[in-house]
């Protein structure tokens, strides 16, 4: 017979800990005796952008090195990527999926838009509680082993002991607080939604190779249209009576998000702006800081 | 009217590249390629070409040079040998891979080590997989005549690739003979204007080497690969049009005696001329030998090779580089792939010689041909080794 290999797809944002997440959970189940595999989807990943790790758990050897497309599990730790056609695309029938949100359930169902086995959880709330940050791997992963039950606890927590010598404490409280709180649908109390085309969001579709322009190329200033402002969890905030009009922020921001006002002080496009934190760091008065994106 | 001048193949090439009217010129000088850039030197700084040169500090930059002024819209050329060539590898891709007709002559030395200064093809052959198209002369003229066609066929917008020359350094490249030496008013109906398909320019800012991911990066190859495929046919129109103007054919395999050959011999570069000589002496003893010269290396013409050696029975490959390790060399793989799903019983027999300008005689080939006659093939041979 066949062995079945459990295939877990973690979403997320880059900084997140999404990758962090399939590692810890991939060295426990090896540690318990099983075999697994943990590998991050490689790209120009930076704090902030949409990335992605795959996870496969099998009780046999693995003998599979490509991405994972049909996921049995899929997690997902931020809770702005949700409407993303990436996080369901070839999700399996009743597949497991945990979202951190702090929206309803049957919400939740709606904007995915496929009949999956959902969990919910407000692991941003937890988080910023106990981390004080909005990093959300450590609860996300308590949520996975209380949806799953693949990996013991007790494992991870070994891992996390390891992985994070200093602040183990409270990201193993983040973890059961995690376990504990996430709501997961029932057969009983199992919301049906009528599916959208084909049960998942339409891919992007890429052009043939005839389509592409003689040597790839392209109009300038193309990256105008890309718009990363969505990648932002902390928002600099300007004082511009403080402001001295000296152009230093201008000047090290990486996006080109920072411009001029007419009346010569500085502010943010938050069209582009990453909420990277350099321009607050280099400002020689401190008229800007950082604080929590709100929706 | 042409003039029948006794000159030197690098000369020539030079009075070539300032036929085509290049504007930029961007090298790094290197044995043996020198005479070739040190005479464009010279026409630019005596007013004779109107271009800007050069003297990059390195060949890296020297086609890294190129790629931005062919990107600018001006007509392109650089040359180098070996090292220097090895030097460029990396930015050989991106000059394809961004369609820029630049155009190059390889004066094709061997690559150390030992540190060696002379001719063999280890240098270019590392360059096989870079998308330029590949051109070798076998003589003077065609240096002359190729380095001319060379601009020809990079520019025309169903191609936009680049273009290597090959010669061979010292036996091609050092040697004084009787070259046609064309007028500029006779260049002139060959040449046309070179109209770049994006130039760069501040007023139309556009994006040049954007890169690719996973999703992109096969198409572009293909794009790149069905460019290069494509480019045979502009090749050939602009041979048949040169052959027009000049009374010189050019074709992707030169076969000599070939057509009723039970032996063919296969060549690159000048040991054609040689390969030739030892054709006709053997042709005296009765021997039904004869010679395909292959001049264009890239894209390679796999259809007229199949359809060259129909009738013979033998087929003996004298190359001039080996990859090691590899159990032949990189033309020898490469026939031998093109005949491998073929309904035929040619036997291939891969030499390997001349490396590191190690002379190649007539008897060399006489000495092969006899051999091949007699004996089964190998993977392949290198000849010429003191055991």
């Amino acid at each position: 017979m066949k062995e079945k290999i459990i295939e877990i797809r973690w979403h997320g944002r880059g900084g997140q800990g999404v990758v962090t997440c399939a590692e810890l959970l991939a060295k426990a189940a090896i540690a318990e005796g099983k075999y697994a595999q943990s590998a991050p989807s490689f790209g120009p990943e930076r704090r902030g952008a949409p990335v992605a790790a795959f996870l496969r758990i099998s009780n046999k050897p693995i003998y599979l090195r490509s991405q994972i497309t049909h996921p049995d599990i899929v997690v997902v730790l931020d809770p702005t990527i949700l409407t993303l056609p990436d996080v369901t695309a070839g999700i399996k029938k009743n597949a497991i999926f945990i979202a951190n949100t702090n929206k309803l359930l049957e919400d939740v169902k709606y904007i995915l838009g496929v009949n999956v086995n959902l969990g919910v959880i407000d692991a941003t709330k937890i988080a910023l509680e106990i981390i004080r940050r909005p990093i959300t791997n450590t609860t996300m992963i308590g949520s996975f082993i209380r949806a799953t039950n693949i990996v013991k606890i007790e494992s991870v927590k070994q891992e996390i002991m390891t992985r994070f010598p200093t602040n183990y404490e409270t990201n193993i409280k983040a973890m059961i607080r995690g376990y504990d709180e996430l709501e997961m649908e029932t057969d009983a109390n199992r919301t049906v939604i009528k599916e959208k085309k084909d049960g998942k969001k339409a891919m992007p579709k890429l052009p043939k190779w005839r389509e592409l322009t003689i040597g790839l190329t392209t109009k300038a200033g193309s990256a105008q249209a890309y718009k990363t402002g969505s990648w932002r969890s902390l928002v600099p905030v300007t004082d511009a009576t403080k402001c001295i009009k000296c152009g230093i922020c201008w000047v090290y921001c990486p996006d080109s998000a920072r411009y001029q006002t007419p009346d010569g002080t500085y502010e943010t496009n938050f069209d582009y702006c990453k909420g990277c934190g350099i321009c607050a760091r280099e400002c020689p008065t401190h008229c800007i800081t950082m604080q929590e994106e709100k929706e | 009217m042409a003039k029948r001048e006794g000159i030197e193949i690098s000369l020539a090439v030079a009075e070539a590249v300032k036929l085509a009217d290049v504007d930029m010129v961007a090298a790094y000088p290197i044995t043996p390629q020198t005479h070739i850039v040190e005479k464009l030197a010279e026409m630019v700084a005596d007013g004779e070409l109107k271009a800007a040169y050069i003297n990059a500090e390195s060949e890296h930059s020297a086609i890294s040079l190129c790629l931005g002024s062919s990107i600018a819209g001006a007509r392109t050329y650089t040359a180098t040998s070996s090292q220097g060539l090895a030097l460029m590898h990396e930015i050989l891709y991106i000059a394809s891979a961004l369609r820029l007709p630049v155009v190059m002559t390889v004066v094709n030395r061997a690559l150390s080590g030992p540190l060696n200064i002379w001719g063999d093809h280890s240098d270019v052959m590392g360059e096989r997989d870079t998308g330029w198209i590949q051109f070798f002369a076998q003589n003077g003229q065609e240096a002359f005549d190729m380095t001319l066609q060379a601009f020809r066929v990079a520019e025309d917008h169903r191609v936009m690739l680049p273009v290597i020359v090959n010669i061979d350094g010292f036996t091609l490249s050092h040697v004084i003979e009787p070259i046609y030496i064309l007028e500029q008013n006779e260049v002139n109906k060959f040449m046309k204007e070179f109209k770049p398909l994006n130039a760069l320019d501040p007023r139309t800012p556009m994006t040049f080497g954007a890169f690719a991911t996973p999703e992109y990066y096969i198409e572009a190859k293909k794009q790149l690969e069905q460019a290069l495929f494509s480019s045979r046919k502009v090749i050939t129109e602009v041979w048949n049009e040169f052959g027009k103007l000049y009374g010189r054919k050019y074709t992707p395999i030169e076969g000599y005696k070939a057509n009723d050959a039970n032996i063919l011999l296969l060549t690159l570069g000048g040991i054609g001329e040689t390969a030739q000589t030892a054709v006709d002496e053997m042709r005296d003893d009765g021997i039904k030998v004869g010679l395909l010269k292959l001049k264009l290396y890239r894209p390679f013409p796999i259809q007229e090779l199949r359809r060259m050696c129909k009738k013979a029975k033998t087929l003996v490959i004298a190359e001039r580089a080996m990859s090691i390790g590899g159990e032949g060399g990189p033309i020898g793989f490469e026939v031998r792939s093109a005949f491998y799903n073929e309904p035929t019983h040619l036997k291939i027999h891969d030499i390997i010689l001349g490396l590191g300008g190690r002379d190649v005689r007539v008897e060399d080939f006489k000495m092969m041909i006899n051999h091949a006659l007699k004996n089964k093939p190998k993977e392949y041979e290198l000849i010429g080794v003191r055991e």
